[in-house]
């Protein structure tokens, strides 16, 4: 029997547990286990050479820490932490554009290095696009379209990790998409741009 | 495929596949994540985790800011204590007392017998309560309300697996639906006793039965079970504050100062509980 949202994992299971029971040396295993997601969220949102990425990692583990007591198993531990990784990433960000960086600071946060061809470069500079726009989008949808695209979630997964129907998962994320096109647009880039 | 799976593959939006993709180098682990992680867990369960904190900087606060700071310093947020039991347990009754009649009439005190595996699930039903139906659950109406046709259809099919019966059990224990995920937690122990999710089964059983219905007495072989086959699993703590707590429910009040002593042992870092702390003072008092 599949049942959506289950661990599938009783070592992480009885970690949890005994994190949520206040033992502390589980508590900080339970930390390692997931901090893998934690870390590919903030990396993926704020870029991977962004100044202020281990501090997010951290703020991003210790948010996820004191939300032990609240999780329900819902959904899948490494879920969970991604949406939480997510939202603390996005908040991150948003008081990095707070402090009007210069045209060339979002460039240094995810730089092509070594120079890796044209490809890899268009790869960089779309992720870059993702990242200038996310901070334009409404909150729930830049949580979705981050689930989505930077985590690689699926609708129904994205769903059972934030508690909304699947139906309005996609309805933010097709108006996420559908502002991204609008602004991909005014940048003088077609939306065919990502297919490239 | 799993249906919702496949609906959203044929839903998913080309241009968010594509940008899906241009992320996986990022969800890739890159060389200088393991020190990077490293750090960050440790300084996170640091703060999260004020274990050895809280006494004496109560201790200290008061004597610097008074009685609120002590008050807000133990008052801190959920995550940095231990999380409380939904259901108190029942009033303990007087040491060396017969246990309360909530319990059932039961047998004088003595060492439960030898958890019994592979039996059949009736008979194990029957022996040690009648009015159980045949997966264990109280034939009364259970806490919280049924759960979905589909989950019963597949728990009642023939050969669940072990990690189909540990998925509905957590569902169930999830949703309140504590009678349920007794039975199917038991069933998982019966039919699959060394499965990889036997040892979780096996605690979360235990306080099902303490706190739930099933009475400290099955609840403290459960716990005995598994110090027993994992001494040193990730459960042990919990297994001993659980053998502790039944000992104490079932009236025998050394034996749970014992079983306090031995957790304090075992786990120096664990925060106690008063009535662990309290029983702790008593033993050093004597």
């Amino acid at each position: 029997m599949s049942v959506a949202g289950g661990s599938g994992d009783p070592g992480l299971e009885a970690l949890l547990r005994a994190a949520r029971r206040g033992d502390g040396r589980a508590l900080e295993r339970l930390l390692g286990r997931l901090a893998p997601q934690v870390l590919a969220a903030c990396r993926g949102v704020l870029g991977p050479a962004h100044p202020e990425l281990e501090d997010a990692a951290q703020e991003a583990l210790l948010a996820l820490a004191e939300a032990l007591p609240r999780f329900r198993g819902e959904c899948r531990p490494e879920r969970y932490a991604a949406r939480i990784a997510a939202r603390v990433a996005l908040r991150s960000l948003h008081r990095w554009r707070r402090r009007d960086p210069p045209p060339g600071a979002w460039t240094a946060l995810d730089p092509s290095h070594p120079p890796q061809g044209e490809a890899a470069e268009r790869v960089a500079r779309r992720r870059r696009l993702l990242r200038e726009l996310l901070g334009e989008l409404p909150p729930e949808q830049a949580e979705a379209l981050v689930l989505r695209v930077v985590m690689d979630m699926r609708p129904s997964e994205i769903a059972e990790a934030t508690g909304a129907p699947v139906n309005t998962v996609r309805s933010r994320l097709r108006l996420a998409r559908e502002r991204l096109a609008r602004l991909l647009r005014e940048r003088g880039l077609h939306p065919e741009e990502v297919h490239q | 495929m799993n249906p919702a799976r496949r609906r959203d593959q044929e839903r998913d939006d080309p241009v968010l596949q594509a940008l899906a993709a241009d992320f996986a180098e990022l969800r890739r682990a890159q060389p200088g994540d393991p020190l990077l992680l490293r750090r960050a867990v440790r300084a996170a369960a640091r703060r999260a985790r004020p274990a050895r904190l809280p006494w004496r900087f109560a201790v200290a606060a008061s004597l610097l800011l008074g009685a609120g700071a002590a008050a807000w310093h133990l008052s801190r947020p959920e995550g940095t204590e231990p999380a409380p039991r939904k259901h108190p347990p029942p009033a303990l009754p007087p040491a060396g007392a017969a246990p309360a009649g909530a319990q059932g009439a039961e047998a004088p005190l003595r060492e439960p017998p030898p958890e019994p595996t592979g039996r059949d699930v009736r008979q194990t039903g029957s022996e040690a309560n009648p009015g159980r139906d045949e997966a264990g659950a109280p034939k009364r109406a259970a806490d919280g309300p049924p759960g979905p046709t589909a989950d019963r259809r597949a728990d009642l099919a023939p050969g669940p697996d072990a990690a189909a019966l540990f998925e509905a059990a957590r569902r169930a224990e999830h949703a309140g639906q504590r009678a349920r995920a007794r039975a199917l937690y038991g069933r998982l122990l019966r039919l699959h006793p060394e499965s990889r999710e036997a040892p979780v089964a096996t605690v979360a059983l235990g306080w099902l039965e303490l706190e739930h219905g099933g009475g400290p007495r099955r609840a403290l072989r459960r716990f005995r079970d598994y110090l027993r086959r994992w001494p040193r699993g990730p459960l042990a703590q919990e297994a001993r504050e659980g053998e502790a707590r039944a000992l104490r429910r079932l009236g025998r009040a050394e034996e749970a100062r014992e079983a306090w002593r031995r957790l304090a042992a075992e786990h120096p870092g664990a925060l106690l509980p008063p009535e662990a702390r309290e029983a702790l003072r008593e033993s050093a008092s004597r």
